[in-house]
């Protein structure tokens, strides 16, 4: 953003669109005879060193064209704006504007908006009607005109509505299911892609086994302005076909259904497992998502030979520690979401002898190779001895998190911040608990309990007895 | 070559003069500036300078720091090296056919 550029400038207007559409596109009518283009041919000269370039440029205040060579650092279109203290000009190939002030290329969407008002754009050439995506106005073909007259119901977003939340109803048992769902549900990427309508169904024929379509349907049930609790039976019970093991009217371990939900649709999306002939990575939106790759060192302390394997992971389980197991029946303590990750990462001793030089102990140590778009935490509350034990200790966890210290590949991208988006709790103990879900709609926080949602402070969430965690990459690279 | 006299420098930059004009005008320049444009498209190498400039600049520290003029200082030689020779070809040919149909007696 540049603060120095008025849009509402109406001489700079007037000036951009003569050059626009002398100079730039050729598209007024003057341009069309060859004494015309000779004309243009003649003027478009360094008037400092009457050269015919490299990228030419025109002063925005009088029009003074000059080059501007920033490969060697001369400049003379700058050279004229700095002595007359005109600020901007416009680039002659692409129409961009340039401000000396900032030193660099700037982007004004207001400006844009009028000068493609005042433009004809349908002289432009078709890569330059595109060039401002969010400007093109939309005409509703046929196909569309007939949707809009069957769906005559309009919903009108405000800041304050609460478009997108509803409740679920609690089956007998479904808390974990319930909880999961939503965090599902409001996962920004996974939601987009259900609300664009991007599921081609292929795995099979009648969409009424298809528990993608399913999903589908449930993200667009929470989408429709209806407020009421929503009855997820149907989704209920293709999970129970297609992952037997999780039928059944009993309360159900929430990591485990977002494991065996994740692998349902993954399949369904006629997902690839990847192999060891195609180790390619699932191009699927489940995959797409929530897989990330992740490397684990096997070295030797005294030869120090190292083998590498890597490993894709949908969710990373978090050891809340032995010790700390002890101590949570002494009293209160509690860890940190990073202290679980440091011993995630730190490097263990294996009872073993290196295979090459049969002396130095075996260590291995594991690190994240390729981040995810949305990283999920498990802690792992349960510990399955002789018998299931909770442990319910507090585990703080931040709003923020940079992941760039367990990367195994140490760098310092803005892509390895993360922010978090939902929690699903666990309250109670192993025979009787409750799985409640927070998650954050823009700002604002929400408890899910069921068909209850109830608004709630971020100090509140973050004070939570938290099960899973769920970050979502702040920034998204596409490729 | 032989020394080229100060005189025989001054023609030939009045040639490249009114040839410019000439391609200029006759709506060549924008046709093959065209052809370019999607000649490297089509061969992928405006997609690859694009990877090269998102790398680039997620690998500054502060984002908004990152001026245009440091893409092309930095990617310029790069990307000009990197034009496929079929490419490089192809609009030489162009030009070539523009010059001998053009080059005044």
């Amino acid at each position: 953003m540049c603060q120095h550029f008025d849009s509402d400038n109406k001489d700079m207007l007037h000036n951009y669109k003569i050059v626009y559409e002398c100079l730039v596109e050729k598209i007024h009518p003057s341009c069309l005879t060859q004494e015309g283009r000779r004309m243009i041919a003649l003027m478009c000269i360094c008037r400092t060193c009457k050269k015919d370039g490299p990228t030419m440029h025109a002063c925005l205040s009088c029009v003074y064209l000059a080059c501007h060579n920033c490969t060697v650092n001369c400049s003379h279109i700058v050279e004229h704006l700095r002595k007359n203290q005109h600020h901007f000009a416009v680039e002659l190939t692409q129409g961009e504007l340039y401000c000396n002030i900032c030193e660099d290329y700037i982007y004004s969407s207001s400006f844009d908006t009028k000068v493609y008002r005042i433009l004809d754009r349908s002289k432009l050439r078709p890569c330059r009607r595109k060039r401002n995506i969010g400007l093109d106005s939309w005409e509703p073909d046929v196909r569309d005109i007939k949707l809009l007259l069957l769906n005559t119901k309009q919903i009108k977003l405000e800041a304050s509505s609460l478009y997108g939340l509803r409740g679920l109803c609690n089956m007998g048992n479904t808390c974990f299911m319930n909880s999961v769902l939503q965090a599902m549900i409001h996962t920004p990427v996974l939601r987009d892609f259900f609300l664009a309508e991007q599921h081609m169904c292929v795995t099979y024929a009648d969409s009424e086994h298809c528990v993608v379509c399913e999903m589908r349907s449930l993200v667009q049930e929470f989408h429709n302005g209806k407020h009421s609790a929503f009855v997820p039976c149907k989704l209920l019970q293709l999970i129970w076909t297609h992952a037997h093991h999780m039928a059944g009217y009993e309360q159900q371990d929430a990591h485990e259904f977002f494991i065996a939900t994740l692998d349902v649709l993954h399949r369904h999306l006629g997902g690839k497992t990847p192999t060891a002939n195609s180790p390619q990575y699932c191009q699927c939106v489940i995959d797409t998502v929530f897989a990330g790759k992740l490397q684990s060192d096997l070295g030797c302390e005294k030869c120090k030979h190292t083998s590498t394997t890597i490993d894709p992971f949908r969710d990373i389980s978090l050891d809340l520690g032995a010790v700390a197991a002890k101590l949570v029946s002494s009293g209160n303590c509690s860890s940190t979401l990073d202290e679980c990750l440091k011993r995630f990462t730190k490097a263990e001793d294996l009872d073993s002898r290196c295979s090459k030089c049969k002396e130095g102990q075996l260590m291995k140590k594991l690190t994240i190779k390729k981040l995810p778009i949305v990283m999920c935490f498990h802690l792992k509350r349960f510990e399955h001895s002789l018998h299931t034990k909770k442990i319910s200790q507090y585990v703080k966890f931040p709003e923020e998190l940079d992941i760039s210290p367990f990367l195994a590949h140490k760098s310092d991208r803005l892509e390895n911040l993360y922010s978090l988006f939902a929690v699903v709790n666990h309250s109670g103990c192993v025979q009787s608990g409750h799985y409640t879900c927070h998650i954050r709609m823009f700002k604002d926080w929400f408890h899910c309990d069921d068909a209850v949602i109830s608004q709630v402070s971020l100090s509140s969430v973050m004070e939570s007895e938290a099960y899973l965690l769920f970050y979502h990459q702040n920034i998204v690279k596409y490729s | 070559m032989s020394v080229t006299s100060p005189d025989r420098q001054q023609k030939e930059a009045q040639l490249k003069q009114v040839l410019s004009v000439k391609l200029e005008e006759s709506g060549e320049k924008d046709r093959i500036r065209e052809l370019l444009r999607l000649k490297l498209i089509e061969c992928g190498w405006r997609d690859k300078l694009k990877a090269d400039c998102k790398e680039l600049i997620t690998s500054h520290q502060d984002l908004n720091k990152v001026k245009v003029a440091d893409l092309v200082r930095e990617l310029t030689p790069r990307a000009r090296s990197s034009v496929p020779d079929v490419v490089k070809k192809e609009i030489l040919n162009e030009i070539r056919e523009f010059l001998n149909k053009n080059i005044p007696e």
